[in-house]
Formats: structure tokens, sequence, C-alpha cells
């Protein structure tokens, strides 16, 4: 088992933590995924997690993030086009979290 | 159902993909599906929906139809061209489980963006297991 796939920035000084994603995730890998949210959110009160560079998500991945939501101010940053936003908007994640796109 | 004869030349012949229902054949179907989607001349905006709305289904049949089940089950997955699209399956011979009290909102969350994704679902389950079937159209 890698992380590679998911990595936890050092926080800097007064910025919240950002996981970064990459690749696909799935029920697969997701676990891996909630573990590196777990513990970005267990020193913090918000968190950033970056999936401009996923290439894959579904709701397995959604219940990861609304599962950190619930204990972390959540902004999210990804990518500008793709289905992304309708997963995000389906599932009301968009309604938790702040969401930011990137080309 | 068939296209007749100009449906071989406009389209890839059809996709049809059968495999355990685990999660490590979840990115199986997805790299069957990246192949095949171009070569039905489907752009990558389209590609992407519909890669997500057969995922998630896919996604679903792992999760809900192995619960329980005696027996190991098999995940299929088809795609095809049509007249005026695409047309795929995805297929378990899981037994069907009602939701239980409470998973009612995160199954509604994935019928509803499969819904989002492509033009029709049909969800029928049966004592046999449970067969989605999406409809695509490509206004091509």
């Amino acid at each position: 088992m890698t992380n590679s796939q998911f990595r936890m920035s050092s926080a800097e000084t007064e910025q919240p933590p950002v996981v970064t994603a990459t690749g696909d995730i799935d029920l697969a890998n997701v676990n891996e995924f909630q573990d590196v949210l777990n513990s970005a959110a267990a020193d913090s009160d918000a968190i950033t997690v970056d999936l401009s560079e996923v290439t894959y998500c579904d709701s397995a991945a959604v219940r990861a993030l609304f599962s950190v939501a619930a204990t972390a101010k959540l902004g999210l940053i990804v990518p500008a086009t793709g289905p992304i936003m309708t997963l995000l908007s389906i599932s009301g994640l968009d309604r938790v979290a702040t969401v930011v796109t990137r080309d | 159902m068939t296209n007749g004869l100009g449906a071989d030349a406009r389209g890839p012949a059809p996709l049809r993909i059968h495999l355990p229902a685990v999660p490590a054949s979840l990115a199986v179907v997805r790299d069957y599906l990246r192949g095949w989607l171009p070569k039905a001349a489907v752009n990558t905006t389209t590609a992407a929906d519909v890669l997500l709305a057969v995922g998630e289904a896919a996604s679903n049949a792992v999760e809900h139809a192995v619960r329980g089940a005696a027996r190991n089950v098999v995940l299929e997955v088809t795609a095809r061209t049509t007249a005026t699209g695409l047309a795929l399956t995805v297929k378990d011979n899981g037994r069907w489980h009602a939701p239980a009290p409470g998973s009612q909102g995160q199954r509604g969350h994935g019928s509803r963006l499969m819904r989002a994704l492509v033009d029709s679902v049909t969800i029928t389950p049966s004592p046999q297991g449970t067969t989605v079937e999406m409809r695509k159209e490509l206004h091509r």
C-alpha cells in the first residue's frame, strides 16, 4: 500500500493543511484517501483538498469528504472540466465545502 | 435489437466485460471503457460523464450486491452504439437487498447522479440480481 497517490503537505503557519490527491479514486483505494483526510483533520479545524489532478472519483470519494467535513472546515480545489462539479452538486457536498475550480 | 448494417461501419464492436464484483474490478472496467469510448466517437466531456455513470453503477453493485451473498458475485458491463447514441448496462447476479434504513439518501444520490450524467437510467432489481440500463444520446 502506498500513499503517494494521496499526499498531505505540512501545514504552513496560519494555513490549513492541504491533501493533494491524484489519479483515480474508487472503492479500491478510498480507505487510503480517508486515512490521509483523517490525519490532516486531526490537528486542524480546517483542511484543503486538492482534487485538480484527480482523473476519476465517484460517490465513494464524496462519502470520505463528507465525513471529514463533519469535523473540519473543508475547502476543495477541483478541475474546471469534467463531471466532478455534477458529482459535488448532486451529492450536496458543494453546500458544506468551499469549492474553487482550477484549469 | 440491432442497428443494421450501418452500425458496423459507424461504431466499434459492442463491449462486454465479465469480472468478479470486487473493488479491484472497477479500475479494469474503466480501462476498457476509456479504450472503447473514443472508438465510439465520443468526445472527452461525454466520455467522462459516461465513465462516471457506469463507474457509479458498478461501484453500487460491488458494494451492495456482494453483501451477504452466498456465492461469488459477477459483474457484467456492456456498452454498444445505437442509432442515436450509446446503450450501457451494468448487471450483477448478487441478491437484491432492500436499502437499510438510513442508506436511502446515499443510494438516492447514486441514481440521481447517473440520471444527471446520461439521458435515461432504468434500474431493475430482481431475486437474480440487479440490472442498470443507461442510454446516452450523442446528438451527432
